[in-house]
């Protein structure tokens, strides 16, 4: 899908971030800018230790920026206090983590109820939602299932599902082939864009899996805390385009 | 979100038992011991709770309790039935002896003499039909049955016995409480004791006292007091004064203290650091939970949750293995032997105990969660 919708989702402007003090200190980010749009799917690519994960969080507010600002569907991450961004990730946000991140005590259908029941939802009506967002990624008959009896590909569905399951703006995505094979990697971020993708709603992806940058609208290639350049495919130095 | 909270908690199979166990150990350490002490201390006024009927108990002003009986001239009598107030008085006496059983054996015995009248003060329950009545027969006796099947070689109505070459004969058995010395009791009247025991001879071990309507045990209890020089005292206040000597001259508040403060210890230690341990293992996911949104007060709910899980499920254990442990053992030990009461003020020492060590778990654990970085779910 090609991504119509001009609306500005994510505004970076100078964004900096240290980590430490005194001597020890170390800038992570350094003015870094970046826009994402909506109906959109950014990756964000880079070696580890580039800055990729820390501009997610900053962006998501999990982390408090050291300079510049921060813009969301037009609110100011950047001015946010702790218990305003924790409402504001609660509404807006959607995860799916590394290694998934998945409840081994819950089930399919429990692990991606959680926004929900973070949001007060009550619990049938949660499950209920829950149990349509995992049939439209084909997980219908695993609901009861608890992750130690699925497949690796699975689980990341069970993620996705938990990611979109509230219906957020913004889906963030850190590394989510990493735990995979080609061929399921490619089947789960070919769900993402499917399911994940709309109008009014922006995908990040943060990958150094140079197997699904062709899945992207834009890349953002990142190095040692820098933007160092945001591609399309067909232009000149897209990874994608890149043998690797 | 108290649904998330229970699950991660008891999907650990392991470790929710490890909690569990652990949380069980102490509710049960701690409300056996207390359990034993407290049946213990109540035994020590044993027979001021079986006798039921007077409201004051008077005796010599020197007695410190009910086992270090020090008697009175029988005219002290006369002078406590003349206090105002008094509704009616009987004497009491109590002296030790030794009795020779229908096997030749020889076993010390406590003797309760009745009022020959009134047999006012007898034991709280009677046996297969027995009255209180059957005393007035010529050398009638009761025994408590608990201790005549273990320590009197199964002596029973119709069998007859010495006591200080006199006659004495079974006429019926009683239940009553075990006193704190595990002595048999026979009850009789005041006169054949006092031929039984020469030192009950004419005098008194106590005059057992009802007040007149209207009329205050403790107000009564004082004009005795300043009326006759003598010492006198509620059932509570008597009850009172022989646990506290009793626990003033024994070191059985230090043995019985020092266990439940070990189980309290070994409590906390078990289940603070087994719920300590689940809270480090799944720090990820309530940083998962935190960067996902969920508030502060959501999380603090959460292991509010699972705190209250663990708590009522190890005491409800610990409490019933505590209620268990009597009726077991008593397959192996003489019921008279055993001295558990587990009353609700047990119960409730227990729980405070538990309380102190699932707070001690909890605000370890919370503190632990409010401190996670939400970020953590990014390393």
């Amino acid at each position: 899908m090609v991504a119509v919708a001009q609306k500005l989702a994510v505004r970076c402007l100078d964004v900096d971030k240290y980590y430490g003090k005194g001597n020890a200190r170390t800038q992570a980010l350094h003015s870094c800018d970046i826009e994402a749009r909506a109906g959109e799917l950014l990756m964000l690519v880079g070696p580890s230790g580039c800055g990729k994960t820390t501009l997610l969080s900053v962006i998501v507010g999990i982390l408090d920026v050291d300079g510049g600002e921060v813009e969301v569907f037009g609110e100011r991450v950047d001015k946010m206090s702790a218990g305003r961004k924790t409402a504001f990730r609660k509404r807006m946000v959607g995860f799916a983590f590394q290694q998934f991140n998945l409840l081994p005590t819950l089930t399919a259908m429990e692990n991606a109820s959680l926004p929900l029941l973070i949001a007060g939802e009550p619990r049938t009506k949660a499950m209920q939602r829950a149990g349509e967002v995992l049939a439209s990624m084909g997980m219908a008959d695993k609901v009861n299932k608890y992750p130690r009896e699925l497949s690796g590909g699975q689980q990341q569905r069970i993620a996705f599902s938990r990611a979109l399951v509230h219906n957020p703006r913004l889906i963030v995505c850190d590394e989510p082939t990493s735990a995979l094979d080609s061929k399921t990697g490619e089947a789960v971020m070919q769900q993402l864009r499917q399911v994940a993708l709309r109008e009014d709603r922006c995908v990040i992806v943060v990958t150094h899996d140079p197997r699904i940058f062709h899945h992207a609208d834009r890349i953002a290639q990142m190095e040692d805390g820098h933007i160092v350049s945001v591609t399309k495919p067909g232009d000149a130095g897209h990874p994608a385009g890149i043998k690797h | 979100m108290t649904h998330v909270a229970t699950k991660m908690l008891i999907g650990d199979r392991l470790k929710y038992i490890g909690i569990i166990v652990g949380v069980t150990f102490a509710t049960f350490l701690m409300t056996q011991q207390l359990a034993i002490f407290v049946g213990l201390m109540v035994r020590t006024y044993s027979l001021v709770t079986d006798t039921s009927e007077p409201d004051v108990w008077v005796m010599d002003e020197k007695v410190r309790l009910i086992d270090n009986v020090r008697n009175m001239s029988s005219r002290e009598l006369h002078r406590v039935r003349a206090v105002d107030g008094v509704e009616w008085a009987v004497p009491m006496s109590k002296g030790m002896a030794q009795m020779r059983l229908p096997n030749g054996e020889y076993e010390f015995v406590s003797i309760i003499g009745l009022d020959d009248q009134t047999l006012i003060g007898g034991p709280p329950k009677l046996l297969d039909g027995a009255t209180i009545e059957d005393l007035r027969q010529a050398d009638a006796m009761f025994v408590d049955i608990d201790n005549a099947k273990v320590r009197l070689n199964n002596l029973g109505p119709g069998d007859e016995v010495e006591i200080n070459d006199m006659r004495g004969r079974v006429v019926g058995y009683a239940k009553i409480t075990q006193s704190f010395q595990f002595i048999p009791t026979v009850y009789t009247t005041y006169t054949r004791a006092g031929q039984w025991v020469p030192g009950l001879r004419n005098t008194l071990s106590f005059v057992l006292v009802k007040a007149k309507p209207g009329v205050s045990p403790e107000e009564l209890a004082e004009r005795i007091k300043a009326e006759t020089g003598l010492a006198a005292y509620t059932r509570s206040g008597f009850s009172w004064k022989t646990l506290v000597m009793y626990m003033e001259m024994t070191g059985i508040p230090a043995i019985f203290g020092t266990t439940v403060a070990l189980g309290f210890l070994v409590g906390l230690a078990v289940a603070g650091q087994t719920f300590f341990q689940f809270m480090q293992e799944n720090v990820k996911y309530f940083g998962m939970l935190k960067a996902m949104g969920a508030s502060n007060g959501q999380l603090v709910k959460m292991i509010l949750t699972q705190v209250a899980t663990v708590g009522l499920t190890g005491l409800g254990l610990g409490v019933g293995l505590t209620a268990l442990f009597e009726p077991v053992m008593s397959l192996w030990v003489p019921e008279n032997a055993m001295s558990l009461k587990l009353n609700w003020q047990v119960f409730t020492a227990g729980a405070v105990g538990i309380l102190i060590i699932l707070t001690v778990a909890a605000l370890l654990g919370i503190n632990r969660v409010l401190r996670i970085e939400p970020g953590v779910v990014f390393k």
